[in-house]
């Protein structure tokens, strides 16, 4: 049987291969023939906007539509987002009786990835349980099998995350003087392990200090948004019977104590606490106790608050919408619940008055129906053993949640969760690419964009200057290939705002860096440099550091004669048009010499001219007209260069060699028709202004204005374009 | 009715298109667009036709269409607007619906925007990456292998 579903699922992603090669052999004809009717290019932001109103399950999917979503989908721009907007899917431990192919066995993946192994393999046993979660929507649930099995028990869930406890051989008696090592012992020591069980990514920690007494401890998952970090709370009795608390976090992955809650009494440590509020909370007893404890996750100092009532039996604490509420039966009538909306100083408010006549009808002991999580702000689930019932607290109705196929066991544990992609790893920060785009032109897509708007009349000097700063270093210049310089001081600026003026038009380049795990050969900047924070300063630094005189493109990008772009930021664009757009996966074109053959060949003595002819040289003058000349003639000799190479790869192209690209056809809408003035017309192909586009046709609208494109991903991978355009 | 103040006082202004044409509209129609907004405040003469330089002719009436509806706010009640929405997206073609969904970001619509995003959610989730790929013209860069690693950490999202 289980032979039978591998090779039939191997035969679908045959099946898929083959479909792969038919879609691409598809496009590429679409393409040819009706190249106005494409769907256009959606800009990474626009699919960040999409994307986070897709339920988990479509976006796990699409993670392997190319590899720009995937980046996209798991950039720490899009997960804190998406996070945020993650709605309440308990998740539930269920014995397993079919074992299904390809099942994620929790402790047998955590042994793999770990170099030794501290406790058996316990994919086989019979304890295993799978973690299925509990989908509701329309007062429909159900139950779906994540096909993750685990031995443990799932004690805490905080943000997304998941907190299992794999403690065999630790569930038998012991007397007091356990907590010395286990040398010699039949028991062995389990693991602590903290999941996120959609993105199946796992990590395993020793677990903290054994507890005097069995079950005498309490596990909780934090997380410190102060720190951005997930932390375990470890609360338990010590020898000489205090409570005494621990924390491990995730980021330094090791234990400390911490001074534990004093002068409260713990009646019950064994069950999870509540996280809300930026703490987590315990209730100390099984009844009669008025107070609550709770941790801060930031400060992880412990603090007592007072309830509104005394707890009863069936009392809870429930987290709901992000606040704390604790549900209280006040009798056998009514169901009380009080909101918490802050810690300290803030009183509980009691929120809603549930009737039980409304809720279930006849009560007794037996049959209580115990809160059990909130699904939303307005929504909370209440549970009577096999049957979940939803109460609206704005309809003030409850309803029963009908459960499709499955229903619960009376005695499984419903946790409350929410499916999200949160990791206890630092994600890579989201990155823009540069794109050509339909017309030629050269786009910077993804990243954040940052657009400033001035009027280039009362453009002063200081709102320049804050362009700079809040775009990073920026080089001033008219195009690249007229040589880049960096700004130094107010004659830059001063000389950015004549510019402005002047064209209404201006260009900040910003050097990209590029890291990823899907970065290609194009990877220009991580290959000559490793880290992020040193690129402006070493990457970037300029031979020729004397104030005005006009740095070449060659020194300021790196460029070589071998063309190894590995030095050569702001030439990538071209690059990755013509051989390899692997990140970008959008745009690939199959008449790659397009672009070159277009831009390039008229262009070392039309820029020579247009660079003698402004401005910006003029103000040069100060210096010597020798080194003005030999910075034109190293100009020059780069644009060979770049014709050069355009034209190697074309032919590249034309002999196939570049393999299979498809050319992704842009919206009709963008630059055509409008220009921005004479000057820049002529230049427009050959300088591949960036995020021209949108401003194009525009030229008039924006015509008192500057808008300045880039990046906001610190400390650089900026591109920014500025344009004012010519009234 | 109760706006009919306001909307004497309403000056009238000139969108023009990529393509060319021009559309007369009210400039509590026009401003619900943030772009537009920003625009008018620099202007000097109201008169002149504004260049909506990214959105055709096309695609620019149905955004006036949109911004119609959503300035009268004495006639609708939320629920019909809401369903007037919905019928507005459900009319649209895709191709359409994604200039719309570019027009209403450079045009800085919130409203337009959410609507249109929401729909397109709507219209991708069920979608299989392959059917993705051919919709919105990818191509596929993971090898088999890697794309293999992907499905198999979550299978359960590639059932139905």
């Amino acid at each position: 049987m289980r032979m039978k579903r591998k090779s039939l699922i191997e035969e679908r992603y045959y099946g898929i291969k083959k479909r792969q090669m038919s879609f691409i052999k598809m496009v590429q004809e679409r393409a040819v023939k009706m190249k106005t009717s494409w769907v256009p290019f959606l800009p990474n932001d626009l699919m960040f906007k999409v994307f986070l109103l897709l339920p988990i399950k479509s976006l796990l999917r699409f993670t392997c539509v190319c590899k720009a979503w995937y980046k996209l989908i798991h950039c720490a721009e899009f997960v804190e987002a998406y996070n945020n907007h993650a709605e309440t899917t308990p998740i539930i431990l269920r014995g397993v009786d079919n074992k299904r192919p390809f099942t994620f066995h929790v402790e047998t993946q955590l042994s793999q990835a770990e170099s030794f192994c501290l406790f058996p393999c316990s994919s086989g046993t019979k304890q295993s349980k799978s973690i299925h979660f509990l989908e509701i929507d329309n007062e429909k649930g159900k139950l779906i099998d994540l096909n993750i099995s685990c031995s443990g028990s799932l004690v805490s869930t905080c943000n997304g995350l998941i907190l299992i406890t794999s403690m065999q051989g630790l569930m038998k008696e012991r007397n007091s003087f356990l907590d010395q090592p286990l040398v010699g012992s039949q028991e062995k020591p389990g693991r602590l392990i903290v999941m996120n069980p959609m993105t199946r990514k796992l990590i395993g920690f020793p677990p903290g200090t054994l507890p005097s007494k069995l079950h005498e401890e309490s596990y909780g998952l934090v997380y410190s948004h102060l720190e951005g970090v997930f932390k375990v709370v470890h609360l338990f009795k010590d020898k000489s019977g205090c409570i005494a608390c621990e924390i491990l976090s995730l980021q330094t992955r090791s234990w400390k104590a911490v001074n534990g809650p004093v002068g409260t009494l713990f009646n019950k440590l064994g069950q999870a606490p509540i996280s809300a509020l930026g703490a987590l909370h315990w209730l100390p007893g099984p009844s009669n106790s008025n107070y609550i404890i709770s941790m801060g996750a930031d400060d992880e100092k412990f603090s007592v608050t007072d309830l509104p009532m005394t707890m009863g039996m069936y009392d809870r604490l429930v987290e709901m919408g992000g606040f704390l509420s604790f549900v209280n039966s006040l009798d056998m009538d009514h169901i009380d619940v009080w909101v918490l909306k802050g810690l300290e100083g803030t009183k509980w408010v009691k929120q809603h008055t549930i009737c039980i006549d409304a809720l279930l009808g006849y009560v007794d002991n037996e049959e209580y129906s115990l809160p059990s999580f909130g699904l939303n702000a307005k929504e909370m689930v209440f549970r009577r053993k096999k049957r979940l019932y939803s109460y609206d607290f704005e309809l003030e109705e409850i309803r029963e949640i009908e459960m499709d196929h499955e229903s619960i066991t009376a005695y499984e544990n419903i946790i409350p969760h929410s499916n999200n992609l949160a990791t206890w790893e630092s994600l890579e920060p989201m990155r823009g690419n540069f794109k050509i785009v339909g017309n030629d032109e050269l786009v910077y897509y993804g990243g954040m964009g940052r657009n400033f708007v001035v009027d280039p009349d009362i453009m002063c000097y200081w709102e320049l200057l804050e362009f700079v700063e809040k775009c990073g270093y920026a080089s001033v210049g008219l195009t690249l290939q007229d040589g880049l310089r960096r700004i130094e001081g107010d004659k830059e600026v001063l000389e950015l705002v004549e510019l402005t003026k002047k064209f209404r038009v201006l260009e900040i380049y910003l050097l990209h860096h590029e890291v990823g795990p899907f970065s290609t050969c194009r990877d220009v900047v991580s290959e000559s440099e490793g880290r992020e924070e040193v690129v402006l300063d070493t990457e970037y630094d300029w031979e020729d550091n004397r104030d005005d005189s006009p740095l070449r493109w060659s020194e300021v990008i790196g460029f070589n004669s071998d063309h190894s772009d590995d030095s050569d930021p702001e030439y990538e664009p071209e690059y990755e048009e013509d051989e390899d757009i692997d990140v970008g996966g959008e745009q690939e074109g199959e008449n790659d010499g397009r672009l070159s053959d277009v831009d390039l060949e008229t262009e070392p003595t039309e820029v020579t001219k247009q660079v003698e002819g402004t401005d910006f040289i003029v103000d040069e003058s100060d210096e010597s007209d020798e080194e003005l000349r030999e910075a034109r003639e190293r100009v020059k000799t780069v644009n060979h260069k770049c014709m050069k190479i355009a034209q190697q790869l074309q032919n590249e192209a034309s002999e196939g060699r570049l393999g299979l690209q498809t050319k992704q056809i842009q919206p009709p809408t963008a630059a055509e028709g409008g220009h921005a003035s004479d000057y820049w017309d002529s230049n427009e192909e050959a300088h591949l202004p960036i995020q021209r586009g949108g401003e194009a046709e525009g030229s008039a609208t924006l015509k008192k204005g500057v808008s300045v494109r880039g990046g906001i991903m610190p400390p650089s991978s900026l591109s920014v374009s500025q344009h004012a355009q010519a009234c | 009715m109760a706006s009919t103040s306001t909307s004497t006082l309403s000056r009238k202004l000139i969108l023009k298109s990529s393509d060319g044409e021009k559309f007369e509209v009210d400039e509590n129609v026009a401003m619900q667009s943030q772009t537009i907004k920003h625009m008018i405040e620099d202007l000097d003469d109201i008169n002149s036709p504004i260049p909506v330089s990214i959105v055709t002719g096309t695609i620019l009436s149905k955004v006036i269409e949109y911004c119609k509806k959503h300035a009268t706010e004495d006639s609708d009640s939320d629920e019909q607007l809401k369903q007037w929405d919905k019928e507005y997206a459900n009319n649209m073609d895709l191709n359409t619906l994604y200039y719309l969904l570019l027009a209403a970001n450079y045009m800085e619509i919130k409203g337009l925007l959410e609507l249109i995003t929401q729909c397109v959610a709507d219209m991708i989730k069920g979608k299989s990456p392959e059917e993705i790929r051919a919709h919105f013209n990818i191509k596929n860069d993971f090898t088999p292998q890697e794309e293999a690693n992907i499905r198999n950490e979550n299978p359960w999202a590639f059932e139905n």
